[in-house]
Formats: structure tokens, sequence, C-alpha cells
């Protein structure tokens, strides 16, 4: 009797494992290679917009696809796109900063096509998929190396962070709705992103993960590098409402970071919304602060 | 005999305004705008009418009107402000901490902009570049604003027509004792002059933090 009940136990137990695992598998491939956001936009919206083509190779020898679109001056904005964006999520910044004269870079980091590379990683290899591209900003004639600006939504802002603490060529950085460390937010958005309970499968999910992708996400904490980037200047945007990544993770980054700082706290309750929930007082403001960073 | 007092009326000119500012005790200009500016107190309503011109209160230096008293330790500012003349978004009634009138001087405000922006602002070293947080913007009106300090913190609060006030945030800051608080106004612009009502001024010391020294 008592060896019935132990199997029971036993096969029970290796039973929870397995479903376990092969849950904490399916969430990982969820998260490694979130479904693509579809935008009611696309390049044909913007016929001012007339992009060259471009492929960069990073030094993992990943090519990454992007446009680049010349601007009246040789000052560059790169836009970094979220957890599962593509380019086209940046379309209608782009618009406005290349109306206002700036030359706009927009690119696919990895695991987006045309873009190569497997895994989406929440920034871990996205801030070395921009720094290849400022890398190849930075040869082209018609870009002042001096005036390379980044902008980024969501885990493009956290890349940008990232980057730019890395990189000195950033010489200015618009943080939109990123987060202040990944940890903090994969609990706060696990069930809204991988449609699962954050536990049991949160720390299973992200364990399958960094073993697949061979990364270590709980170390990508834009909040613990974003004062490196002073005393180039900063802004950070961040919708009051924001369920996805809540607006605290501006406050630390914001908390974090170095003079010359600003915080802009919208009235939004959706996550990398602002251009559209303010889009007249974000073009004001985001235009301002790059012609006074890079002009 | 008149040279001397010539001598001395020029010299007046030149120094702070000091004169029945309530609850404080100064007036002058901060980074000497184009457009002199001056305030006004009426004893009898406890109203202040503030003028004030200048490029801003932003950047690596400033250019506003400023209102002030010399105070050390915790203390409460409150006050209700209304912009009385029309002009650009930007301009500014503020609540301010400052160190010294030096136009690059550390300072922490709570200022409303006209165009209704709250934003608490903050140039934590003397020419250092000035931070913000802008919170969402609530359109003109009339507006309570409430500042405190105790020890290294600050405490802002904003209420508008009439609500109740509600607290914005806190932020920290070394400005340290004794420092200049009191009253700003910006027009955002060397060629215009903004004119701001401050009526409810309160000042209130409060006793010192445990532990805490400024």
């Amino acid at each position: 009797m008592k060896k019935v009940v132990l199997s029971c136990v036993l096969g029970l137990f290796f039973f929870s494992l397995a479903v376990l695992g092969v849950i904490g598998w399916v969430g990982s491939e969820r998260a490694l290679h979130p479904a693509y956001r579809q935008y009611e936009w696309s390049l044909a919206t913007y016929p001012d917009l007339r992009p060259e083509h471009i492929q960069v190779r990073t030094g993992d020898k990943v090519l990454l696809d992007g446009r680049f679109f010349r601007g009246d001056r040789s000052s560059l904005v790169i836009l970094a796109s979220g957890y599962g964006d593509t380019q086209d999520q940046m379309l209608s910044i782009a618009e406005f900063l290349h109306q206002a004269g700036f030359g706009v870079l927009t690119y696919n980091s990895r695991a987006r096509v045309p873009s190569g590379g497997e895994y989406v990683t929440l920034g871990v290899f996205e801030q070395q998929d921009l720094l290849s591209i400022v890398g190849y900003a930075a040869g082209r004639t018609d870009v002042d190396v001096n005036r390379i600006g980044v902008l980024g939504i969501s885990m493009g802002g956290a890349t940008a962070v990232l980057g730019a603490a890395e990189d000195k060529r950033i010489s200015a950085v618009v943080d939109d709705s990123g987060f202040s460390d990944a940890p903090r937010v994969i609990a706060a958005s696990f069930e809204k992103f991988i449609h699962l309970p954050a536990f049991p499968f949160a720390p299973v999910t992200i364990a399958i993960a960094n073993s697949r992708a061979g990364i270590d996400v709980n170390r990508v904490r834009p909040m613990d590098v974003i004062s490196k980037i002073s005393p180039r200047p900063l802004l950070v945007i961040h919708e009051t409402g924001d369920s996805v990544v809540p607006v605290d993770n501006s406050l630390r980054n914001f908390a974090a970071a170095r003079s010359p700082k600003e915080l802009w706290l919208v009235p939004g309750k959706e996550h990398g919304k602002a251009h559209t929930v303010a889009k007249s007082e974000y073009e004001n403001r985001v235009t301002k602060f790059f012609e006074a960073a890079i002009h | 005999m008149r040279e001397l007092l010539l001598t001395c009326l020029l010299a007046a000119s030149v120094f702070a305004q000091t004169g029945n500012f309530g609850s404080f005790t100064n007036s002058d200009d901060v980074g000497a705008p184009p457009l002199k500016g001056a305030a006004e107190f009426d004893a009898s309503t406890g109203q202040y009418k503030i003028t004030g011109s200048g490029a801003d209160i932003w950047a690596k230096a400033d250019q506003f009107h400023y209102v002030w008293r010399e105070m050390s330790g915790n203390f409460a500012v409150t006050t209700t402000a209304k912009f009385l003349t029309e002009g650009i978004g930007h301009r500014k009634a503020v609540i301010m901490l400052r160190k010294s009138l030096d136009t690059d001087s550390p300072f922490v405000h709570l200022a409303i902009h006209g165009d209704g922006t709250p934003a608490v602002q903050f140039r934590n070293t003397k020419a250092d570049n000035t931070n913000t947080v802008d919170f969402p913007i609530e359109g003109p009106g009339t507006w309570k604003l409430k500042l405190v300090r105790q020890g290294s913190t600050i405490t802002v609060w904003l209420a508008k027509d009439g609500a109740p006030l509600r607290e914005l945030g806190h932020t920290t800051n070394q400005l340290g004792s004794p420092i200049l608080v009191g009253l700003g106004v910006a027009s955002h612009t060397q060629e215009a002059v903004s004119t701001v009502l401050f009526s409810d001024v309160s000042l209130e010391q409060l006793p010192a933090t445990a532990g805490t020294r400024q």
C-alpha cells in the first residue's frame, strides 16, 4: 500500500514537473518569438517619407534591415521600436522629425523579419543591434557623428538607454515608455504578453528562455546605467496610466539619471502611445529636445 | 549734500527693493532681464501682484522676477496663483527655493505654466543644467500651490480652480540652509512681461526633523 502511495506521489510530482516544463517552453517560445504587432499604417501612408533601404551587419553577424531618411541637416535621430514591433511602428515619429529637417533612421531589430536573428531578447541583444546601427550611421558622410540622437519606445526606450550608456556617439536620448529593469517588468506584464499566470510560470519561462537564447534577461537593468548618459541630455516620457509598463519604471529611471534630464508625464492609459494621445505636444517637445541637443 | 542724496538714491535703485512685502523681505530681478519686473503687496488683502520678464528659469541661467525671504530648516509655502496677463504658454509662476540670487544658482521650484502645465524643476549645482518633471497639462485656471521642505525632501501639492489639494510627488535636494524662499514670475521672453496675482500666501516654519541637518 505504501509503495502504491509513493508511486502516486512520485508520479504526480514528475507529471507536474513535465507540465510546468512544457508550459514554460511554450511561454519561452512566446517570449522569444512575440507575435508581430499589426499597424493601421505602412510606409505608403507617408508619401513624403522616401527611404533609402539599408542593411547593417551586427558584431555577431546578424543582418539588420532598415530605412534611412535623409534630412535637410546632418543631424540624425535613430528610432528604436518596441517589443513585438517593427520599424513601421515608428513611421509617424519619423515623419515629424523628418519634416523638422532631421535625418531619420529606422530598423527592424533582430528576429523581426526581414532582419535576421533568432530571438527577441528584451534588450540583451537589441542594444548590440542599436550600437551596430549607430556605427553604421557614424560612417555615413551625410551624418554628423557628433549629432546622433536616439528615440526608443518601450523595449526600444530601454535599448536606447542601454546603448547610450555604452556609446558616447549617442548625443541625446528620448526614452518613451521604457522599463527600469527587466525582472520587474516581466513580473508585471507576464500575463499580458505570455498569456499565462505569472506564478509559477514566469520564473520557469524566464529560465528556459535564458537557456535557449544564451542570455540572462535579469541583468537588463536600464536604471543601473542610465546615469552614464549624463552630461548628454535625456528626455523620459511615460503615460501615467500605463498598465503594461507602469509609470513607476520611468520614475525610477528619472530618479537614477543625472542632469540634464526631463520627465514628461502624459495623461494616457495605454502603453507607448504618448504620441497618439498628445500628438502636437509630443511633436513639439521631442523636436525642441533634439533641436537643442543635436541641431 | 545733493550729491550725497543722489548717490544714495542711485544706490537704492541698484540694489533689491526692500519694503513691505508681507511674508517676504525683498523683491528683485534675477539675471537682469531687459524689462524690469516689480512686486506690489496689498496689506489689506494679503495679495501680491508680481510682474516679471525674462527668457526663462531654465537651462544654465535664469531671468525672472523674485520676491523672497531667507529661511532655514523645515517649512511649508502655500499660495494661490492666477495669471493676469496673456502671454507665451511657457510663462511661469513659481514657488521657489533658491540658494542665491546668482543667475545660475541651484534651485527647486514648483511651477505652473501659463498653459496649465504643472512642473517640478531643479538645478542641483551652480551653473548646471535645469531638470524638469512635467505633469499632464490641465489648461489655464487659478492654481493653488503648496511646497513643503522637510529635511532634504521636498513634497509638492497642486489644485485647480478650488479643487482639494492633491500631492503631485516629492523630490530630494541638498540646498541646505539658509536659503531664499519665495515667489517668482518669468514671461519666457525678454520682450514682454507677465503679471501674476498671488493670494492666500502662507509661510509656515515647521519643526525640525529628527536626525536631519540643514
